[in-house]
């Protein structure tokens, strides 16, 4: 959101000229696999409990 | 997988969110379990946050969802907006992405109040010990003992989920000091107002220096909804940032006056500020990633773990996370407590590491960001 703030400080007419959306995309997806909550990791419906982590 | 042997004496410091996570975590494994809290009267402090869906899928396997869902609001999109109110991106959120456990946002307290009630009725009230202040973790033989003001307890672990300002972390990590303040605080509130956009929407709108979020968090009789709201100014010579604590009042003077030309057609920001009736403040801290969380059969979770920067929404789902890792090592670990713990950190420490790490960046790889890093320094005043 910075970003946006620092390409158009006075506002944009068409969002896809300051930032695309692609690159927003990405962060935020990078952001989702970060914190453990991408999409495809939660399509297994296994719970932490029963998660059998290495040793 | 067996469970543990009811023998297994466990003692959780802190009756938060992660603390309540882990002891229904523990009690549903078999595990003996107990809490000590260092308040006398547990009342519902804070306001909203936000259960991303992974945290929601395992209070869901501690069957918890149905209360969870009919006292929060499951938000659709999230909707990132400039200062001015000109929409920059929306993303669907939970169900509407397609996960299957939705992203549920609620007031803190009311997430408490629930595990609490589920901890009575599962373990019962002489699973809780209110009043109690720890004071040192001590070893005793090749058991800890947990030290509070007046009284002690031995266990067979003691699993420390005593937040930021954390006496178990402070014992063992004693150079540390106080929490990181980036030079940020954050005035939150609850507002009862008529539903923004769908009425299921997360708005945030600005950038790192000044920034609204907003969410609501229940639904109400005629159409009303409870909405939070998070106002965040870069202040870094305020004498406001002296201590990170749920009920410390804020004043709208003290930043209202930066987002009175905030009212866009769909979102009329200073209205929602003075609707509510009362706002907290709180500095922007937290604490940079330990080397290490367990110390024989003694290890930390939630905050006390790893506090991190209240972006993302993750600090109550990671510790929800931390609780269920532990729980599961332990459950595969029967034998083996210890190592168990050391499988907990092996997983928990890494994955929060990277999280606090994204939250203090404030860069590329920080979702309300994109850009750009703000150095951090610690406060003024020491934890207490």
């Amino acid at each position: 959101m910075l970003l946006v703030e620092q390409r158009a400080p006075d506002g944009f007419v068409d969002v896809a000229d300051v930032i695309t959306a692609e690159e927003i995309a990405r962060v935020t997806e990078d952001y989702r696999r970060t914190a453990g909550f991408s999409l495809a990791s939660l399509q297994r419906g296994t719970s932490l409990l029963d998660e059998p982590f290495p040793a | 997988v067996r469970g543990v042997d009811r023998d297994l004496g466990c003692v959780v410091i802190g009756a938060g969110i992660g603390g309540l996570a882990t002891a229904l975590s523990l009690h549903e494994i078999g595990a003996t379990v107990e809490v000590f809290e260092s308040v006398r009267e547990l009342r519902s402090l804070g306001v909203g946050i936000n259960l991303l869906p992974h945290a929601v899928r395992e209070l869901d396997a501690l069957g918890l969802l149905d209360e969870l869902g009919a006292r929060s609001v499951a938000p659709s999109q999230l909707v990132y907006c400039t200062r001015r109110g000109q929409e920059i991106w929306r993303e669907p959120r939970g169900l509407a992405a397609g996960y299957p456990w939705p992203q549920l946002s609620i007031h803190r307290g009311v997430l408490q109040e629930i595990l609490l009630q589920a901890l009575i009725d599962r373990v019962g009230t002489e699973a809780l010990h209110l009043g109690q202040a720890l004071v040192r973790i001590e070893q005793v033989g090749d058991r800890p003992r947990a030290v509070f003001e007046d009284g002690r307890v031995d266990a067979d672990l003691v699993i420390a989920a005593d937040g930021i300002h954390s006496v178990a972390r402070a014992q063992r990590f004693s150079q540390e000091g106080p929490p990181l303040w980036n030079g940020s605080l954050l005035w939150r509130g609850v507002a009862e107002i008529d539903p923004v956009l769908d009425g299921r929407s997360m708005i945030w709108a600005g950038h790192p220096e000044q920034k609204f979020v907003g969410y609501p968090i229940a639904d109400l009789p005629g159409g009303r909804q409870l909405f939070n709201f998070i106002a965040e100014l870069r202040r870094p010579e305020s004498d406001l940032a002296t201590r990170e604590d749920w009920n410390r009042k804020g004043s709208l003077e003290d930043f209202l006056p930066s987002f009175e030309d905030w009212d866009f057609d769909w979102l009329n920001v200073p209205a929602i500020v003075r609707s509510a009736s009362e706002t907290f403040v709180f500095p922007m801290v937290d604490r940079d990633p330990l080397p290490r969380w367990t110390f024989g059969a003694t290890t930390l979770l939630g905050d006390a773990a790893h506090p991190m920067y209240p972006i993302g929404s993750n600090g109550a789902s990671q510790a929800i996370l931390d609780a269920r890792v532990l729980a599961g090592c332990l459950r595969r670990d029967p034998d083996s407590p210890r190592d168990a713990l050391d499988r907990y950190e092996s997983v928990r420490r890494p994955a929060t590491a990277a999280i606090v790490q994204a939250n203090a960046a404030s860069g590329p790889s920080c979702p309300c960001c994109w850009s750009s890093s703000v150095p951090r320094t610690g406060l003024s005043t020491s934890p207490t």
